[in-house]
Formats: C-alpha cells, structure tokens, sequence
C-alpha cells in the first residue's frame, strides 16, 4: 500500500513539475538597463509623449522608465494604463501590459516594455523584451 | 497561482474546474500566437495581428472542445477588466468568426492550422476581420 501511495505521489510531482514548466512565463530576449542605455542613450519620461502612440519617439524614455522600475513595482494594471496610456505591444499573456517602444521594419525588430504582474495581479518586474 | 500566468479571474475558475481542458486551450493559444507570427512582423495589440490570434485560437478550440464551451473560455479571457469596450468588441467580433470557421471546419473533417490560416486569410482579405488600428505594413511579405 505504502508503494503505491508513493509511486501515486511521485507521478503527481512529475505531473505538476512538467505543467509548472509548460506554463512558466518565456520572456524571451532581453536588455538590461545598462544595455539598452549604451545602445539608445535615455532621457527623462515625459507621460504626454509616450501616450502619443509613436514607438520611436518613446525609446529613450523607456530605458529610463526601466531604470526607475522600482517606481512600478507593487502598482496595479490600471494605475500603468492611467500613466502609460492603452498598451499596444503585446506579451503572451496578453493580460500584462506591454509597450513598444522601438519599432524597425526594414531590420524586422520592435522592443517593448512589459510590465510582469504577479498573482495579485500588481506589477512585480518591469522588462524590456524584444517583441 | 494561476494568476501568476496572467490568467484572469473567470479563467482561474475555469482552470479549476476544468484543469485538462484549460491546459490545452493554453497549448492553442500559444500556437495561434505562433501561426499568427508566420503572417505578421511583430505582435501587436489591437491590429491585424491581434486580430489573427483571436481568430486562430477561436477556430483551434473548436479542435479541443465544443462551441458552447470553446465560447465560455474565450469569454473568460475577454473578462479582462483593462479593456475598453472597442477592444471587447473587436476580439468578441474576430473570435466569432473564428468559432464559425472552426465549426465549418469540423464538420467537413478538415480543421487544422493549414486550413484556418487560410480561412482567416481569406475574411482577412474580404475585410471581415475587426481591426481597430490597422497597420498593414505589419504584414509579411507572401
């Protein structure tokens, strides 16, 4: 009986641990602060700009908005979308709010910044992934 | 801990309920993500490529379970409390058109991604699709 009981428990650990690492979050290619203001520089977030919709004029806020990620942290969606505007990047989940904020047609590349909730859906991590 | 997935309330009490088959509408949903970046650039919200995802993910449902249900899990994903009403109508509109392709699709024995790809290429084409912020230079080249 003690087998069986052990056998029951070690296929539900398996299981969970296969689901656990089919639903874990990819967020793909990444660029850390430091990175992103080598490659772009950064200048000082400005809410009326980034709400304009325009990818490339947000780049350089978005490495500092990414600097200053301790600011977002703990903040709820909504309170993202009343600063940032309505996103238009998109995460998979789709429920994370995600911005672009560097867009290359020609090169095919386009970066974002996505905000990562947590399970109370509040912000706990801010990326910058490419899209 | 399912909220941790981004899931949003509606789909945590499916997921619980329905555990299975929750799982494999989360496998469609990445694969129409997949299917829907062969045609687009880049992902995008509330384009054409928005617009693609919910409509392959609509029709691959209908792969996974029936229409009445397949209708419930995509409702409990539009439940997302941040949309705008646009937005809701938008996806409610694309993932209808998808749910019809789908059923259409079963019942001739033919529904796979090849086919829906090519369905929804064609509502795409004949402007059926809902897009709130077209962006057609998003498109692959054929």
């Amino acid at each position: 009986m003690k087998k069986i009981v052990y056998v029951v428990g070690i296929f539900i650990l398996l299981g969970g641990g296969l689901l656990a690492k089919e639903l874990k979050i990819d967020v793909g290619q990444t660029l850390t602060h430091a990175q992103a203001k080598m490659r772009w520089g950064e200048e000082k977030f400005l809410a009326e700009t980034f709400k304009a919709n325009d990818p490339n004029a947000r780049t350089k806020m978005a490495v500092h908005l990414l600097g200053q990620k301790q600011n977002y942290i703990g903040k709820t969606s909504k309170e993202i979308v009343d600063l940032l505007g309505r996103p238009d990047g998109f995460f998979f989940p789709d429920t994370f709010p995600a911005y672009l904020v560097f867009k290359d047609y020609e090169k095919e590349e386009a970066w974002q910044i996505v905000f990562l909730l947590n399970y109370q859906s509040k912000i706990k991590d801010v990326i910058l992934q490419k899209n | 801990m399912l909220g941790l997935y981004g899931l949003t309330a509606e789909e945590v009490s499916l997921a619980l309920a329905h555990p299975y088959l929750m799982y494999n509408a989360y496998g469609a949903s990445k694969a129409a993500v997949e299917q829907c970046g062969l045609l687009f650039i880049f992902n995008e919200n509330n384009d054409e490529s928005d617009a693609c995802r919910h409509f392959i993910w609509a029709a691959l449902l209908i792969g996974v379970t029936d229409k009445n249900m397949a209708e419930k899990i995509l409702d409990s994903h539009e439940a997302d409390v941040l949309q705008s009403t646009d937005e809701l109508m938008m996806d409610q509109k694309n993932n209808k058109l998808g749910l019809q392709t789908g059923v259409r699709l079963k019942s001739n024995d033919s529904l796979n991604a090849g086919k829906i790809v090519k369905e929804f290429l064609t509502a795409f084409e004949k402007k059926k699709i809902s897009v709130l912020k077209p962006s057609l230079k998003n498109r692959r080249k054929k």
